[in-house]
């Protein structure tokens, strides 16, 4: 009986390599956060483009827990066939590991293509006394316990960025975790915690009600035009949370390289170039082959900050 | 006021485009299909639709399919509960408890009717408050801070012990068992994996359709078959398709209160509309002059419950439309929606794209009204359903129920795990130890430990912000006076048995 | 010994060996338990395992002084064919298919039932797969193996 199976599983399986037409079915796409949030619009949107240049649905589907840790311990559980892939961040895939409580190593993870970044920034609500940098600067320096600053998870992009700004600016703040970026925004817009340190995107969403007081970007942004970056203000930061996607390990180089080549065709869509920016991502393409000299490059920047952060002695 | 009936108008010249009442009834009927198949529910449905709304084109129109899904999704479920005593959602836990009861007692018809009605009436006021007052009714989201949520999740809890008819004592331990099941799954805050074993599976941890499916669906069968055929589940006679003018009576007050409460706790994202149906139920035990017949088939505990549930199903689309903060995951989905076809839910919706926010409102009082409309007729053939010999009904129900664990995940785990808490209900019913207190307990756990660590958290450690703080401190307050109440008779029990002896 | 309650006293049993159970995990596995200010993962579950623990003790005491019913006889027969025909489903749905799993659920499951009739059993397999396929796989699109896997290649 198992024998029958296992052939014919094989034939099933030579048949659909034979036709050679990869994607010929619906790729499941995991996102490790909740719905609503950054990597789950993103995934969104590029399904929506995939499915118009390669004919396929993208079924989006979201396995949250322990700030992607959950969905990234599973990520080669699937068949490498293609058909399914996962979601990936940065810095949380190197973050994550080197703290240690986590069941997945950063190599443990095929990254075959990161398409954008959202930059770093510092939100408070409309009506909090902070109106710019130096205010808040001043009151986390004066605030017995420091400030409390939301962000999404813990040893993700967010909480990195926090403690950049406590080394960078020498001040003393307590990173508060929340579930995911729109979880932040009820407990940021009711003032229970006094800033958020999220991203530009965060910003946009909830434009008139939050006010955006430094950014992590190279210039300033484009609708935050009186928004200081960082490195205007003194401090040499320019980061995010780049996201992009991963395959099972088993998954063979040339569905690796094709999906990695799809995911750029989707990234040249104008209409969807357009959509994205206007959320708040930056698109770039690191594309398969340049992945082990980006990873290479990140992997440094990140143990810098795990050792600020403490995770690394 | 002029300017809401305006809006309105607006709102109703949207929403009755033919095109637009077309996908509205689409999603009704969807939404009752799924509801009323035990273990598919509005999550999966709206996710795989998704790319479908796409091709849709009109964001409005698809926005109405996907509410329709929603609610519909709310009226099915509760017949399945009724029918069967199978709640596929937290929040029909409770009109399980006496409807399934009415419906053994050959008032099915009843009870399905008085659940359609309160929904309807509920979901007309709710739909009325989201249109009147939306914007200053988010405000009462950002007044809760982890504090308020814990402190309300801990008034949840005490009421949960109401919701069994028997042994307070017992009804705590569920509910602490509940909470503790609820832990099982990878931690929200560190990532540590807990009480998972090494089975990757459970770093999810356990599906609430599991348990609910397991301790009150699959022990309720065993418990029948047990009891043999000659006794047959269902009384043959199935007097009164509709409520007496008597049930009218005590239903119609039951309905106002459950509607209030449930529009009032629906507008807190996460946790809120759960507590909505939990606490109507707890409010009519407790003040009814005579509350013996809960948890034996009284109306007011299908009434209230019913109400409380889609009034909140309604207001929950407050913090989205107003805030873009989606209060549960089901609303999570009309974000991606919503982003999908272009527009940036939050406060700028009402403003930038009136037609589509007084369209979706206009909708949903229509998307209730069809239901009423499809459901009452329906009745008659769901009791023709129970006339069917039990030992046809219960195979169907396994099927039903297990293709619904099996599509969870598609892996044979959820249902294996399903049928060990058909073991564990089982032993429950032979112990009299009631399930319902234990689900509250299981969807309120993390949330609460959540709630809990980060209060801490922002107060450095320090515990009095949850006394000091006024409305968490009033929920303390009201909790502890709840205990008290609960705690009387059972003391006072106590007194009389000494005295005798 | 006598148990007056027999019930009560068995509950209490099981409430008393679950909540240590979990106060026992936290503790051989070192969930950390953190500080007041930053509570670490076996902080909530320890103390509501030694919460339960103390509940159960208190009801096992309370149930020697007090009268009630007797548990009754566990209905071995239907636990044992309802839960084992789920269990059954579950292991075999992707490999047998949604229709002949069907089948096997609805034929195992009679075997729980009062009499077990097997053309009445299979008449109604067979039609609640023919059901479940127009609901399921046709109407909702789930995505479930139909055939038997050998077939459905």
């Amino acid at each position: 009986m198992k024998i029958l199976i296992a052939l014919a599983a094989l034939v099933v399986s030579t048949v659909t390599f034979a036709q050679g037409t990869f994607p010929d079915k619906p790729i499941r796409y995991i996102i490790p956060f909740a719905p609503g949030g950054e990597s789950d619009v993103g995934a969104r949107l590029q399904g929506v483009v995939f499915k118009k240049k390669f004919g396929q649905d993208f079924i989006v589907e979201s396995k949250t827990g322990a700030g992607g840790a959950l969905a990234w311990s599973q990520a080669n559980t699937y068949p490498g066939d293609g058909y399914t892939i996962t979601s990936t961040n940065l810095p949380h895939l190197f973050l994550q590991p080197l703290e240690g409580n986590v069941q997945y190593k950063t190599d443990d993870i095929v990254n075959i293509h990161f398409y954008h970044y959202t930059p770093d920034a510092i939100v408070v609500r409309a009506e909090s006394p902070y109106k710019t940098y130096q205010d808040l600067l001043k009151a986390a320096k004066e605030k017995a316990g420091g400030l409390n600053v939301g962000g999404s998870a813990l040893n993700s992009a967010n909480h990195a960025a926090t403690e950049r700004w406590n080394a960078a600016a020498g001040i003393k703040s307590t990173y508060v975790p929340f579930k995911g970026t729109a979880d932040i925004v009820a407990s940021l817009l009711g003032g229970h915690v006094d800033m958020a340190m999220s991203y530009v995107t965060l910003a946009i969403a909830q434009k008139g009600k939050t006010r955006m007081l430094a950014v992590a970007t190279e210039k300033r942004h484009p609708q935050f035009p009186d928004t200081p970056t960082f490195k205007e203000l003194g401090i040499d930061w320019v980061d995010g949370a780049y996201r992009g996607v991963s395959v099972p390990k088993s998954t063979p180089e040339d569905i690796r390289k094709k999906l990695s080549s799809m995911f750029s065709e989707v990234n040249k869509d104008p209409e969807f170039r357009q959509k994205m920016v206007d959320l708040g991502f930056e698109l770039i393409d690191v594309t398969y082959d340049k992945m082990p000299a980006f990873m290479a490059e990140r992997g440094k920047v990140y143990l810098e900050v795990a050792k600020r952060m403490g995770l690394v002695k | 006021m002029e300017q809401l009936l305006s809006n309105l108008a607006l709102g109703f010249g949207v929403a009755l485009t033919l095109n637009n009442l077309m996908y509205c009834l689409i999603g009704c009927l969807l939404g009752t299909l799924v509801g009323v198949l035990p273990g598919i529910g509005p999550i999966a449905t709206i996710a795989m639709l998704l790319p479908a709304t796409f091709t849709i084109g009109d964001p409005t129109a698809s926005l109405i399919m996907l509410a329709g899904i929603y609610y519909g999704a709310q009226y099915g479920g509760s017949t399945t509960a009724i029918l069967v005593n199978l709640p596929g959602e937290s929040s029909s836990v409770v009109t399980a408890l006496d409807g399934y009861q009415m419906a053994r007692q050959g008032r099915a018809g009843a009870a399905l009717a008085t659940a359609a009605i309160a929904s309807f009436f509920a979901g007309c006021v709710a739909t009325f408050l989201l249109a009147a007052a939306a914007p200053p009714l988010a405000q009462i989201a950002f007044k809760f801070g982890p504090w308020e949520y814990f402190s309300l999740m801990v008034l949840g809890l005490i009421a949960a012990v109401v919701l069994a008819h028997g042994s307070v004592i017992k009804a705590v331990g569920m509910i602490l068992l509940g909470l503790l099941l609820g832990l099982i799954g990878t931690d929200v805050n560190s990532g540590l994996a807990r009480f998972s074993f090494g089975i990757p599976e459970l770093t999810d941890g356990i599906s609430f359709v599991s348990i609910a499916m397991g301790v009150f669906g699959f022990a309720e069968i065993v418990r029948n078959l047990e009891q043999g055929e000659a006794r047959e589940v269902f009384t043959n006679k199935v007097t009164k398709l509709w409520p007496t003018r008597q049930d009218f009576r005590d239903a119609w007050p039951a309905v106002l209160r459950g509607t209030s409460l449930g529009s009032l706790l629906g507008i807190l994202p996460g946790g809120g509309a759960v507590l909505g149906s939990f606490s109507a139920y707890t409010l009519e035990k407790k003040i009814a002059k005579d509350s013996s017949k809960f948890g034996k088939g009284d109306i007011r505990g299908v009434a209230a419950p019913e109400a409380a549930n889609n009034a909140a199903a309604q207001t929950s689309f407050i913090p989205l439309l107003t805030l873009g903060i989606p209060p549960n995951p089901v609303m999570a989905l009309m974000v991606g929606a919503m982003i999908i076809q272009g527009i940036q839910p939050g406060p700028q919706v009402m403003a930038e794209r009136p037609q589509l926010f007084w369209g979706m409102i206009a909708s949903m009082w229509i998307g209730n009204l069809m239901l009423v409309i499809l459901n009452l007729p329906l009745i008659g053939i769901w009791i023709k359903l129970l006339k069917v010999p039990y030992r046809f009904l219960y195979p169907a129900i396994l099927v039903f129920c297990c293709i619904g664990v099996y599509s969870l995940s598609n892996a044979p785990f959820d249902v294996v795990m399903t049928a060990a808490f058909g073991l564990i209900g089982y032993l429950f019913i032979k112990l009299e130890c009631e399930p319902a207190p234990l689900l509250l307990g299981f969807v309120l756990g993390p949330m609460m430990e959540e709630h809990l660590r980060r209060a801490m958290l922002l107060g450095r450690g320090d515990a009095t912000q949850f006394f000091t703080r006024p409305l968490s401190a009033t929920l303390l307050f009201i909790s502890l006076v709840l205990l008290i109440i609960i705690m009387l008779p059972a003391i006072r029990k106590k007194r009389e048995e000494a005295f005798v002896e | 010994m006598h148990l007056k309650n027999p019930k009560d006293f068995w509950a209490g049993v099981m409430f008393a060996a679950i909540g240590i159970g979990f106060a026992v995990v936290v503790k051989v596995n070192e969930y950390p338990m953190g500080t007041a200010g930053r509570m670490g993962a076996g902080f909530f579950p320890f103390y509501l395992g030694l919460l339960l623990a103390i509940l159960g003790v208190a009801i096992i005491i309370e149930s020697l002084a007090t009268e009630g019913g007797p548990v009754g006889k566990l209905a071995w027969k239907p636990l044992f064919w309802v839960l084992g025909a789920v269990v059954l489903f579950g292991l075999i749905a992707k490999i047998a298919g949604l229709m002949l799993s069907i089948v096997v659920l609805v034929g195992v499951a009679a075997f729980g039932g009062h009499e077990f009739k097997w053309k009445e059993a299979l008449l109604l397999g067979v039609g609640l797969a023919v059901f479940c396929y127009f609901v399921f796989l046709y109407g909702l699109k789930l995505p479930f193996p139909v055939w038997p896997a050998f077939i459905e290649g």
